[in-house]
């Protein structure tokens, strides 16, 4: 009786991650916005010569993983709170479509909530690949061929920032970031951010960026009011 | 007592149906991409249509399997016995006969395998993994281990898992299905040269299937070995198995941890056929060819 209570127990705890996030009303929401800035001088503006399907990818391509503003602000990293219990609701809407052109990912970082589908499609004439990356170790690897109408779909599970690859086209780089909770954003151009309806309270604030590396910190949101969080990545 | 079990599955259900909602997009700015000269008009060319929403939902993974404790303490006596000199101690395919070997032995620590039938990104059954120790892998110094058998190869199997916490969070893939072999004829053949073609699978393995197409110089598996395709013209000894089957297999669940990606859903169960039997005609030892 007690062995199989234990049992219960230990199937409760490990399913738990399937409840994960709970959407609540949020009283006294609060923001945090600032901005992510590189530290240091960040890597110079490299072009590669394209040689592989330069009819479509174009013959130089511009590497986008560092896009640093004048005034050091960083774009396309995620900030992101870990472990909120609960919170304001999930943006309904469209599901994410993670689109390929001219040998770009559209958009460069796609948000996608834990335990959804990303939709991937191509609009270039030519095949890649999908190749995700989580700290180092493969996750998907789908190949997206040019075929009409061609929509793949790709549940994701496992939250944090994956980097993307293509490994018929080694310069092409982006990111996916598999959210366990609505409070994310992606920076702009000027790397700032808001994140609102934060339920107040001390949060654990963390970054994620394709090629720089993460910062994590604690702050405190007000109710109703806004807590500045500035961070630096290198 | 017997009640929560059906509640726990009660309590699941709302997060199952919250699959299918919402994102929250992502804010800012997106980089716009460059816009060179326009790629001329082709046939292949996916149109502008907005992504549909018809295809089934992929299904969430499987939970994991609780390790047989007895089964991996009797593996592990006998990895420490035969492996470790290429595996490692710790299962990392650091073992001090690992420097001489090319590709280099299996890193279990990530708990990511080439040789499946379970979809791209998946965990291995079993059988997979009894297979290869059964079989060993052609183009490496991996042997077959048939001579311990079966029951001592299954217990090994078990101790592998427990070099990557992998195992408990999820289980392994389902196993892909095979349809039926429509027959390997000229005209079978003759289709699958235009599903290669259509796939553009010579990007990597080459417009004569050598294994040298014009992306192989960026090819690297997930530790940055460098990888060559393989070569279709060279002999029947593909790494995860001689056979058709092998063949049709390694199409629909690609090879983890390297580029090879899935064609699961790009490829028609009649494609995969067509494709394997136009791979079948480049073997050098393709009886059709003296």
């Amino acid at each position: 009786m007690r062995g199989l209570v234990r049992c219960a127990w230990l199937l409760l705890a490990l399913s738990t991650p399937a409840f994960g996030y709970q959407e609540a009303p949020v009283r006294g929401g609060g923001t945090i916005s600032g901005r992510v800035t590189f530290s240091g001088r960040p890597p110079a503006a490299r072009h590669i010569l394209v040689t592989k399907d330069p009819a479509v990818c174009g013959k130089t391509h511009d590497v986008d993983a560092f896009l640093v503003s004048k005034t050091g602000g960083i774009a396309n990293v995620v900030v992101y709170l870990l472990e909120v219990p609960a919170g304001k609701a999930w943006k309904d809407g469209l599901q994410p479509v993670l689109d390929q052109q001219h040998c770009h990912y559209v958009p460069h970082v796609s948000i996608v909530r834990e335990r959804s589908t990303l939709q991937v499609r191509s609009s270039d004439p030519v095949l890649h690949n999908v190749h995700s990356f989580l700290n180092g170790a493969s996750v998907i690897n789908l190949a997206v061929p040019p075929r009409k109408g061609l929509v793949l779909k790709q549940r994701l599970d496992k939250p944090g920032g994956m980097q993307l690859k293509c490994d018929v086209h080694a310069f092409m780089r982006g990111g996916i970031f598999v959210a366990a909770n609505p409070y994310h954003a992606l920076t702009d151009d000027e790397g700032r951010y808001t994140i609102t309806d934060v339920p107040p309270g001390q949060y654990t604030i963390a970054t994620w960026h394709e090629e720089a590396g993460s910062v994590t910190d604690t702050l405190t949101v007000p109710p109703g009011g806004t807590a500045v969080w500035n961070g630096r990545v290198r | 007592m017997s009640g929560w079990k059906p509640a726990l599955l009660a309590a699941m259900l709302p997060a199952a149906f919250a699959l299918a909602q919402s994102r929250a997009g992502p804010a800012g700015a997106v980089p716009a991409a460059p816009a060179p000269a326009a790629p001329a008009p082709d046939a292949t060319a996916p149109d502008a249509t907005a992504p549909d929403a018809t295809a089934p939902e992929p299904k969430p993974p499987n939970p994991p399997r609780p390790l047989d404790e007895s089964r991996a303490s009797r593996g592990k006596a006998i990895f420490e016995r035969f492996c470790i000199s290429c595996h490692g101690e710790r299962g990392d395919g650091r073992g001090y006969s690992a420097q001489w070997l090319d590709p280099r032995p299996r890193d279990f620590t990530r708990a990511i395998f080439k040789c499946r039938s379970t979809p791209s990104g998946t965990l291995p059954l079993d059988d997979d993994l009894l297979r290869t120790l059964r079989e060993g892998l052609y183009h490496t110094n991996m042997p077959s281990w048939a001579v311990l058998g079966d029951r001592n190869l299954r217990d090994v199997a078990e101790y592998l898992k427990t070099f990557s916490p992998r195992w408990k969070e999820e289980g392994p893939g389902d196993a892909i299905a095979y349809a039926p072999e429509s027959p390997d004829d000229a005209d079978s053949r003759k289709k699958g040269q235009s599903v290669w073609n259509a796939l553009a699978c010579f990007n990597c393995h080459g417009q004569a299937g050598k294994g040298d197409g014009p992306s192989v110089p960026t090819l690297f598996d997930d530790w940055g070995n460098h990888l060559v395709p393989f070569d279709f013209t060279s002999s029947p000894h593909r790494k995860c198995g001689n056979g058709d089957k092998d063949l049709y297999r390694t199409f629909l669940t690609g090879l983890n941890g390297t580029p090879m990606p899935s064609y699961a859903d790009t490829l028609s169960p009649e494609e995969a056929w067509h494709l394997v039997h136009f791979l079948n005609s480049l073997r050098v030892d393709d009886a059709r060819r003296r």
